[in-house]
């Protein structure tokens, strides 16, 4: 008799619980059990406790960190947010700014204004308005800027300021080519040349295999831009929507079509405006790239062993023609 | 035989070569800068051209052997109409050809063998046998050959036109190669499908002549287009020298021209050669020998092909990769790429196309009845990752018995210093309870192509399991 009644009282306080979590969901667009089980969530997916928009608005005012805290990136351009940097070494694709909060207020818009030092201090390099949603949790805002070609960001001094409406919340500075990348130590550089050596005879080993090219880095002062036009060949006319593709070097178009055109083959890729036109980044000199352009009611064009020379402008002008 | 017919061809390619180097040379040398209506009237007059000067031509030298002037202009102007008005929508709106032809190399063909190639010998053979074939004009073999002909430049004028149309004008001396290309070898179509219509009304051919006619000019007009996609692949012009229009495209038409008809000159020699032998029954001017059985075995193949050619369509566009991943198992379309990151069961993109992604992603410890954390956390990792993230809309649905939440969203694609103009992006997850976890499949595609996307994305849905 009491188990039942115990089991009836849970059934009941279950019931309470689902009505709660459906008003809130309804309400503020987050399930009780992130109040139940928050913490848990932001453990297992760090990404989560950014600026999750939890329940509870109980938040007067946001503290936040000062000076502005930059963040460490990974080779992709990923950041970092276990890591905070003084600077980052030349070459780096992306860099993070960002700072840590106790709470947020309903309502909360911040505003993220990058400067390049070495271009213009008055004039904003980048800008980006964050709406962040409510929380009486503390967490990391963050935000990043990159070139879509992960063309690298210029060596020089960076400046980055949060407000919140015209309140500045936090600003920082940073040094990109501060620091240069680590030479690796002679033991690593053994330890090196012996997992290549073990490559090497993996691959003598298979030959039936073939061996796809290593993404290398680009160097920096080596990269020029591709200022190009998808024209209709027939009539001369802009394609509005054409594809360029710039491949990874070493990868040939035959050998894009024939892994069936994975996605992590591709250096850089971009559509045509309106206009037929498009501009590409992060394109080396003297390195022979393939380009793919293609559009819809097209044949598709590419190109192997596309070389630009020291002697070519930058940005280099390039027309594709395709034809129906 | 009738030299004026042959002579009209002849000089027609000749003096079109020599007026495309006329227009190339003026627009290198003027370069007119020609812009909305005067660009497209231009157009549509440089359009006019070849079929005209083929026209004025067969006019000039056929004064001695009088053909009705009258009839042969009717003919072009019902092959232009049938293929504005019928032929080119049918392949380009209800098949929608251009938008699968160059896929593959097999759809590249098929498409134009069975599609487009059917179509347009339909059409010429439709503006033939319907309006001059049963005339009392219609009495040499050679007049099939004059009908076909001037029906295959009408549908090669359309064709012009439309592409004129479509662009908003062209480029004077790129568009006139091109436009002479495309109404010499038309005009070679409807030849060889003139011979076919030529012998059937003149001589007693089985029922099969006719549509083995329509048969051959739809292969034709397939292998043509298939050699002018590997010959005419697009280039790459560098710097500011002023380059010439690429002529491959005319030249391999003039060719194939030059070869039909030097064939059907061929074959017609033979013919009459035969006929004067007493080898072959002598032509005969009754105008009931194209019976009704050939023309009915002729709209039956024509309809065939239209279904072969849907299938084709069919198969190209739903052609699939299958995939197994961690339990996961299905097919998304085979344009699409391979593009999985690290912490993601699987994420495809249309790379060539509508830069469309399908994503399968997990999320775990989440209960069923919690599957709107998930929610939260989607959008935690967006509102950054975004330059700007919105929720849309939210439901709860069922999806093959399990409890799932479908939710809209839109966002700005992720912040990037490219001075280009940002992309917006709509999407949509199905967010799936799986025991313990919550199974995330997402569509992420431009507004513009969201409706083109999603039916392919409801397909990928179909095929998904784990």
């Amino acid at each position: 008799m009491a188990l039942r009644h115990v089991i009836r009282h849970l059934g009941m306080l279950a019931g309470v619980l689902a009505l709660l979590q459906a008003i809130i969901i309804t309400a503020a667009g987050a399930p009780l059990s992130d109040l139940l089980f928050g913490e848990a969530s932001a453990q297992t997916d760090p990404s989560w406790q950014l600026d999750a928009p939890l329940a509870k608005k109980s938040c007067a005012k946001m503290e936040v960190s000062d000076p502005a805290l930059w963040f460490d990136v990974t080779e992709d351009g990923d950041p970092d947010l276990d890591t905070v940097v003084d600077s980052y070494p030349s070459g780096v694709i992306a860099i993070v700014a960002g700072f840590q909060y106790n709470c947020v207020p309903a309502k909360t818009t911040v505003v993220a204004v990058f400067y390049s030092l070495n271009d213009s201090k008055d004039k904003p390099w980048y800008t980006s308005e964050i709406k962040l949603a409510p929380t009486d949790k503390p967490g990391t805002l963050w935000r990043g800027v990159r070139f879509k070609s992960q063309k690298p960001i210029p060596d020089g001094d960076y400046r980055v300021e949060f407000f919140v409406g015209k309140k500045l919340l936090t600003a920082g500075e940073v040094t990109v080519g501060g620091q240069e990348p680590e030479e690796p130590a002679p033991q690593e550089e053994a330890e090196q040349e012996q997992e290549e050596q073990e490559a090497e005879q993996e691959a003598e080993q298979e030959p039936e295999e073939e061996q796809r090219p290593q993404r290398r880095k680009p160097q920096r002062d080596n990269l020029v831009q591709i200022v190009g036009e998808i024209i209709d060949g027939s009539t001369q006319r802009p394609i509005p929507g054409a594809v360029f593709i710039v491949l990874q070097p070493g990868i040939t178009a035959a050998q894009w079509a024939d892994y069936g055109f994975p996605a992590s083959d591709i250096l850089t890729t971009n559509k045509a405006d309106r206009n037929g036109r498009f501009r590409q980044s992060g394109v080396e000199r003297n390195v022979e790239y393939s380009l793919v352009a293609w559009a819809l009611s097209y044949t598709g064009w590419y190109m192997d062993g596309f070389v630009v020379s020291d002697n070519d402008p930058d940005p280099y002008p390039m027309y594709i023609e395709l034809y129906r | 035989m009738r030299r004026g017919v042959w002579l009209a061809s002849g000089l027609t390619l000749l003096l079109l070569i020599i007026f495309i180097a006329i227009v190339v040379g003026i627009d290198v040398a003027l370069q007119p800068r020609l812009t909305g209506l005067e660009l497209i009237l231009v157009g549509i007059l440089l359009a006019l051209v070849p079929a005209g000067l083929w026209l004025a031509l067969f006019y000039l030298q056929d004064r001695l052997e009088p053909e009705p002037k009258a009839e042969v202009v009717r003919i072009f102007i019902i092959g232009l109409a049938l293929g504005g008005a019928f032929g080119l929508p049918l392949v380009q709106q209800v098949f929608r050809l251009p938008e699968w032809q160059y896929r593959d190399l097999s759809a590249t063909v098929l498409g134009a063998i069975f599609i487009a190639g059917a179509v347009e010998a339909f059409i010429i053979y439709a503006a033939v046998r319907f309006f001059i074939y049963h005339s009392p004009q219609f009495n040499e073999r050679t007049d099939g050959v004059i009908y076909g002909t001037a029906a295959g430049l009408g549908y090669a004028t359309a064709l012009n036109v439309q592409l004129i149309l479509a662009s908003g004008g062209a480029a004077i001396a790129a568009s006139e190669v091109h436009m002479a290309g495309i109404a010499l070898a038309h005009a070679a179509f409807g030849g060889v499908l003139g011979y076919f219509l030529g012998r059937a009304k003149l001589e007693r051919e089985p029922v099969w002549w006719l549509p083995a006619g329509l048969l051959l000019t739809a292969v034709l007009i397939g292998l043509f287009t298939l050699l002018r996609t590997q010959v005419q692949q697009g280039r790459l012009l560098t710097g500011t020298i002023t380059y010439l229009p690429s002529v491959t495209g005319f030249l391999l038409a003039a060719a194939l021209a030059l070869v039909v008809a030097l064939v059907i000159i061929w074959l017609m020699r033979r013919d009459t050669s035969l006929a004067l032998g007493g080898r072959r029954a002598a032509p005969t001017l009754d105008a009931t020998i194209g019976d009704r059985a050939a023309n009915w075995a002729v709209i039956g193949l024509f309809v065939l092909c239209l279904v072969v050619g849907g299938l084709v369509w069919d198969r190209t566009v739903h052609r699939s990769s299958a995939f197994d991943v961690d339990g996961f198992r299905g097919s998304y379309p085979a344009h699409f790429s391979l593009a999985t990151r690290p912490d993601e069961i699987l994420r495809v993109v249309d790379v060539l196309d509508t830069q469309a992604q399908f994503v399968i992603s997990v999320v775990s410890d989440v209960q069923p009845t919690m599957l709107g954390s998930v929610i939260s956390q989607l959008t935690a990792v967006r509102a950054t990752e975004y330059e700007s993230y919105r929720v849309l809309d939210t439901q709860e649905r069922q999806w093959r018995g399990r409890p799932i939440l479908e939710q809209h969203f839109a966002g700005v694609e992720p912040p990037a210093l490219e001075p280009t103009l940002p992309r917006l992006l709509e999407g949509v997850d199905y967010i799936v309870a799986d025991g313990n976890r919550a199974v995330v499949i997402t569509m992420i595609a431009d507004p513009e192509t969201y409706d083109t996307v999603e039916p392919l994305f409801l397909r990928f849905l179909e095929t998904l399991t784990f």
